[in-house]
């Protein structure tokens, strides 16, 4: 639940939140944020907080480089402290432009001769704040790469009906939009070596393998 | 003298996107390019509304190709075409694209289920179904 709660809020373009948040309280009468009160992890709560203040600003608006400077000198110390802060992370990666975030990967591995996403992966992070702070990343930097290693993980556990619904949720999810589509089963490839659509044929359940065939060669 | 010509009114049903619009789209976005007091459409949107009306008339007792051409006529739309579809569905057949999927696959497993329904309501509404059914009221 937690994975599909950071699929669906990190990262998200501040328009798009704002319509989600209004259809939602259009048609179901309840205020997006209740969705805080059923998460378990307190990193993940602060997370959604953050991104529900919707202030984030759009990829239109032209970065600072001062800022992003004094954001790498404050990232480097984080990543490498012994137990960091989740919430100092957040306030920059769930605060910033996308824009922002491309800039500052960018610098962050010329400084440290290391992938900003690399380097969040090692850190000591509890799971959920690493993988909301690698969402968010990787949603500003590379998001094709982004959706192909989210479809390699939930991959890796589709014998379980957990695994299964995770596939489905995420193929659905990114099969609307065409052209993304076709660049994440090519990143795919890249990435492991596998193509795609061979995975789904090769499931052994009969419906949900045509369905999930039938969205892979799209 | 001749009159300014008049501008000519825009039929009802207006097919709005190029082909190749999806090239443009950024992903994940909740806007489909639908507009209000449009009427969404595209070419054999027609036949797709009737195909899918007879493959759901079989309700619950729904038999193996009735469900392949569910699956071959939604993987195909794009998120304008989807809107179009449901927009025409729910005039023609009065009845929700959406509940109507819920419904008939009520008895399947919860992936196959999710994922028809997903194709069937687009990712604006799916990403609301998700947070509803799955987030604060799991009822799958």
């Amino acid at each position: 639940m937690d994975d599909l709660v950071i699929e669906l809020f990190i990262g998200r373009d501040p328009q798009d939140l704002i319509d989600l948040a209004a259809k939602h309280q259009h048609l179901y009468q309840r205020n997006l944020s209740t969705v805080t009160t059923k998460v378990r992890s307190k990193d993940l709560v602060r997370a959604l907080e953050i991104v529900s203040e919707q202030n984030r600003p759009n990829f239109e608006v032209p970065v600072d480089m001062e800022l992003i400077q004094r954001d790498v000198m404050k990232i480097i110390p984080i990543l490498q402290a012994s137990f960091p802060r989740a919430e100092d992370l957040f306030e920059l990666f769930l605060r910033r432009s996308n824009r922002h975030i491309q800039f500052l990967s960018i610098m962050y591995e010329q400084q440290s001769k290391e992938p900003l996403d690399t380097a969040i992966r090692k850190s000591g992070l509890s799971q959920i704040a690493r993988d909301v702070c690698i969402h968010a990343v990787r949603t500003a930097t590379n998001m094709t790469y982004r959706d192909a290693m989210l479809l390699r993980n939930a991959l890796l556990t589709v014998g379980t009906k957990k695994g299964k619904l995770a596939i489905a949720i995420r193929v659905i999810r990114m099969q609307f939009y065409k052209r993304h589509w076709m660049q994440i089963k090519a990143e795919f490839v890249g990435v492991t070596g596998i193509d795609f659509r061979s995975k789904m044929n090769n499931l052994s359940e009969g419906v949900f393998r045509d369905l999930m065939s039938a969205m892979a060669r799209v | 003298m001749t009159p300014p010509e008049q501008p000519i009114p825009l039929p009802p049903i207006a097919i709005a996107t190029p082909n190749n619009w999806h090239l443009f789209q950024r992903p994940y976005q909740v806007d489909s390019g639908c507009r209000h007091g449009q009427t969404p459409g595209y070419p054999h949107l027609l036949q797709d509304v009737n195909r899918l009306a007879i493959a759901l008339q079989s309700g619950i007792e729904l038999k193996y190709r009735d469900t392949q051409t569910l699956i071959d006529i939604l993987v195909q739309r794009s998120i304008y075409e989807n809107d179009a579809l449901r927009h025409h569905y729910r005039d023609w057949c009065k009845a929700d694209l959406g509940m109507l999927m819920s419904q008939t696959f009520s008895q399947a497993e919860t992936h196959v289920k999710v994922a028809l329904i997903g194709l069937a309501i687009g990712p604006a509404l799916f990403d609301l179904w998700l947070i509803n059914n799955v987030l604060l009221r799991p009822s799958i």
